[in-house]
């Protein structure tokens, strides 16, 4: 009995970090709703949570808060009516856990809901234009595609990946036509060799789309030779 | 009742000036969470603009608890969801329920942290701990796909992720971890 409770305060402690599988998150959820000791440990989970958040900290460009402040303005358009205040029932403790819990269990199916439903999204997909990978090896031991996703979005998907050394990782590249190599974003894959990385470039005619590993963290230009390709044509 | 709360009564009646206050203690948080998970100062920018964007119209899906830890779970999952996802980008972030709980912890904490009081905490995990914690917070994944990554026992990763979030806790606050 203790070390099924113990395994409970580890899932709570998972559920802050955002780390459970749906069906798990679910679990732990309800469980954390009921528990003290488990809301204890959910709640020091947030603080370091929060601390991990903190240390990625970084302030964006001062246009942007100007931009943001534009459009809430009376001139951008009113919002909806704030809503009424609630009768104080829904404001007791008891009401709160119950609203509390079936807002969580509703999120929680929602939000792993959509990452895990991963194929339906792939699907419909197919309709974006997209770029196979090539490959200087041949035969080619990888797959894959670029697919645009908007105007200047574009998702890489690579399989038959190899895990990499703890400080290694793969970088993606984008490459205007004659222009130097722009970086994107380092990844790993997952133990069945898949990734899926977003690039934020307007696709361009002629521009290269490509692959290298690089040392952990990334680096600004490439320093190992591209060992995918795509070229967006 | 601490700042942040009396702030988001003031965003409730329309108060932009209220808003602007939140924007200032806030972005730095939203937004360099985006860019650590997307890698990208573009992309990053639209999840802030969507995240503020959505606590403006939605102020009331704020139920109590931090406000910082909530916009943060906010940002980051909006940016996990573009990560995997090609339909989510234009869509609204999901503005999540948080758990509430009457072990409160001290707003203090919360705001030393936020001012970037403790930003060598993270530093000070075992880098086991840290990897673990850090694969699964900022690239999305499960403990089970962390496992697989590090190629470890599925219950040595989920002790990791404990320890190294206990442990991390008690350096925010300020405790000497054992």
């Amino acid at each position: 009995m203790m070390q099924q409770h113990d395994d409970m305060l580890e899932l709570a402690a998972l559920y802050a970090l955002g780390a459970l599988p749906p069906d798990e998150a679910r679990d732990a959820a309800a469980h954390i709703l009921q528990c003290a000791q488990c809301r204890a440990e959910y709640n020091n989970a947030t603080l370091a949570v929060f601390g991990l958040a903190a240390s990625a900290a970084q302030r964006p460009a001062p246009a942007l808060r100007a931009q943001i402040l534009a459009k809430i303005s009376p001139a951008a358009g009113k919002r909806a009516a704030p809503a009424l205040p609630r009768p104080s029932m829904w404001q007791s403790p008891a009401w709160m856990l119950v609203a509390a819990a079936a807002v969580v269990v509703v999120f929680v199916a929602t939000w792993y809901g959509q990452i895990m439903n991963q194929r339906t999204q792939v699907a419909r997909m197919e309709s974006h234009p997209s770029w196979t990978i090539a490959c200087a090896a041949t035969p080619c031991p990888f797959s894959g595609r670029v697919v645009l996703l908007s105007g200047r979005l574009m998702r890489l998907e690579a399989h038959g990946l190899r895990p990499l050394p703890a400080n290694k990782v793969y970088q993606a590249w984008y490459i205007p036509k004659g222009a130097k190599p722009f970086p994107a974003p380092t990844f790993t894959a997952t133990a069945s060799g898949d990734a899926v990385v977003a690039i934020a470039a307007a696709a361009r005619k002629g521009m290269l789309v490509a692959v290298t590993i690089e040392p952990k963290g990334g680096s600004k230009q490439p320093t190992t030779k591209p060992f995918l390709v795509a070229a967006i044509n | 009742m601490s700042d942040d709360s009396a702030l988001m009564r003031r965003v409730r009646t329309g108060d932009a000036e209220a808003f602007a206050v939140l924007y200032d203690r806030y972005s730095a948080l939203v937004f360099g969470v985006a860019k650590r998970v997307l890698g990208n100062q573009t992309s990053a920018e639209d999840v802030t603009q969507s995240v503020f964007l959505s606590l403006w119209s939605k102020p009331d899906a704020f139920q109590g608890g931090n406000l910082g830890a909530w916009v943060a779970t906010i940002a980051r999952n909006a940016s996990i969801d573009i990560l995997r996802s090609a339909a989510v980008r234009t869509r609204e972030p999901e503005l999540s329920a948080n758990i509430p709980s009457g072990d409160v912890i001290d707003e203090e904490v919360f705001e030393r942290v936020r001012a970037g009081q403790v930003s060598g905490a993270l530093q000070r995990l075992p880098q086991e701990q840290r990897d673990a914690i850090e694969r699964a917070y900022f690239e999305g994944l499960s403990y089970r796909e962390v496992a697989e990554q590090l190629g470890a026992p599925l219950g040595t990763v989920k002790s990791r992720i404990r320890a190294g979030l206990r442990r991390l806790s008690e350096t925010l606050r300020g405790v000497q971890a054992s």
